[in-house]
């Protein structure tokens, strides 16, 4: 397609998925100061350049195998990677795809439900979009843990954004998904203990023959409980309801689909 | 005893833990639990602290420009594995921007039921 003709836009596609919106989020709020309502048209042009990215990316993993892209060209076990396969692939064009739909189409009830709010339920909306691709595409398992944090803590924010009674719907995601996200990084602390590594693929060789250590079966139960609660799976799923119901219907219809799918692809990416 | 001795950081982050979960899953008042999560995500830096640890006197990985450029070889086990301090720097940043979401959400609590009382808060909204 177009991208063909730029190389180096393919290549450095796995950063610039995740990168765009991030810019697009912090300049968000500049634009809002100059004209409220240019910064509609400036998500979309952040989310439609994520997409084709996304899309373009996934052709490239299905034509030529796995993209890999090394952040300051620091070799993998040591530096942070950004990997691009078969499965996450897919999930970016879904997460991306279903962002940009979902800020289409939901521009009018945002505009009833937070009149005068707009501009930072854009900003917030962009970051938590950057937290989803991020998670989806990194290659590394602190690095994940921190754009977990950036999908969370921008969705503790629109969350609160909502209806009577969102605040406090909100509060106690915060405070359910601050353990999990705790647990999640003492589950990575203690595999870094065991292998050295922080690298998703250097863990998958490292850790088979350590599958009976103690550590390892630790570190196993803390990222359960931990990424359970992220997805609300079903003793841990308390917030859930209450956040769902209470979040402006905008925010409902992003987070509802991406967050806890989100943490789902965690699961397997981690486990296989 | 001198198991518990010989590890005793680890002990101190397990109790912090447990005394920031206490906090948030038994205290009524919203900002207490909010004090109880920051203990929480305190304990988790102390752990990875401690995991960098060396026995044997093991400094700060400072390397002045004789041993950079002289033929000298950096001896790991005389230098602390420097990975786990800088994941907490990250760590302490991902911490407080929790901790101003959680008071921002907290004053929109207030503002709007007049209390910060977790009992009082439920039987408003029922």
């Amino acid at each position: 397609m177009i991208l063909e003709q730029f190389p180096f836009l393919v290549h450095s596609s796995p950063v610039l998925i995740v990168v765009v919106p991030l810019m697009f989020a912090l300049l968000t709020p500049v634009i809002g100061l100059i004209r409220r309502d240019w910064t509609f048209p400036w998500m979309i042009l952040a989310l439609i350049l994520s997409t084709v990215f996304s899309v373009e990316a996934l052709r490239d993993v299905m034509l030529n195998g796995v993209i890999r892209y090394r952040m300051g060209s620091w070799a993998p076990p040591w530096g942070i990677e950004y990997v691009i396969d078969h499965l996450n692939g897919l999930m970016l064009v879904l997460v991306s795809g279903t962002s940009l739909l979902v800020a289409v189409y939901g521009n009018r009830s945002v505009e009833q439900e937070l009149p005068g709010k707009e501009v930072y339920f854009r900003c917030l909306f962009l970051l938590q979009v950057t937290g989803f691709l991020g998670i989806v595409a990194t290659g590394d398992a602190f690095n994940l843990y921190v754009f977990l944090e950036i999908a969370s803590i921008a969705g503790y924010a629109l969350i609160a954004a909502g209806e009577d009674g969102a605040a406090f719907a909100s509060f106690r995601y915060v405070i359910m998904g601050t353990v999990g996200a705790c647990f999640y990084l003492l589950s990575v602390g203690y595999l870094y203990i065991v292998t050295g590594s922080l690298n998703m693929a250097d863990l998958a060789r490292l850790l088979p023959p350590l599958y009976g250590s103690k550590v390892v079966l630790t570190a196993f139960a803390f990222f359960m409980v931990g990424i359970a609660v992220k997805m609300a799976l079903f003793p841990l799923h308390l917030w859930l309801p209450d956040a769902y119901t209470k979040a402006p219907s905008a925010v409902s219809a992003l987070v509802a689909p991406l967050m806890t799918k989100v943490s789902i692809y965690v699961m397997i990416r981690i486990m296989t | 005893m001198e198991f518990v001795i010989a590890k005793y950081n680890y002990w101190i982050y397990i109790i912090l833990m447990m005394i920031g979960f206490y906090a948030m899953i038994a205290k009524t008042n919203l900002v207490k639990k909010v004090i109880g999560m920051n203990i929480f995500q305190t304990a988790i830096i102390l752990f990875y602290v401690s995991t960098a640890y060396k026995l044997g006197g093991a400094t700060l990985p400072i390397l002045t420009d004789a041993q950079a450029h002289g033929h000298e070889a950096v001896e790991v086990a005389r230098v602390i594995n420097p990975l786990p301090h800088v994941l907490m720097l990250t760590a302490i940043v991902v911490m407080v921007a929790t901790l101003g979401v959680a008071l921002a959400i907290l004053i929109h609590i207030y503002r709007r039921y007049k209390t910060l009382n977790e009992d009082e808060i439920l039987k408003v909204m029922k």
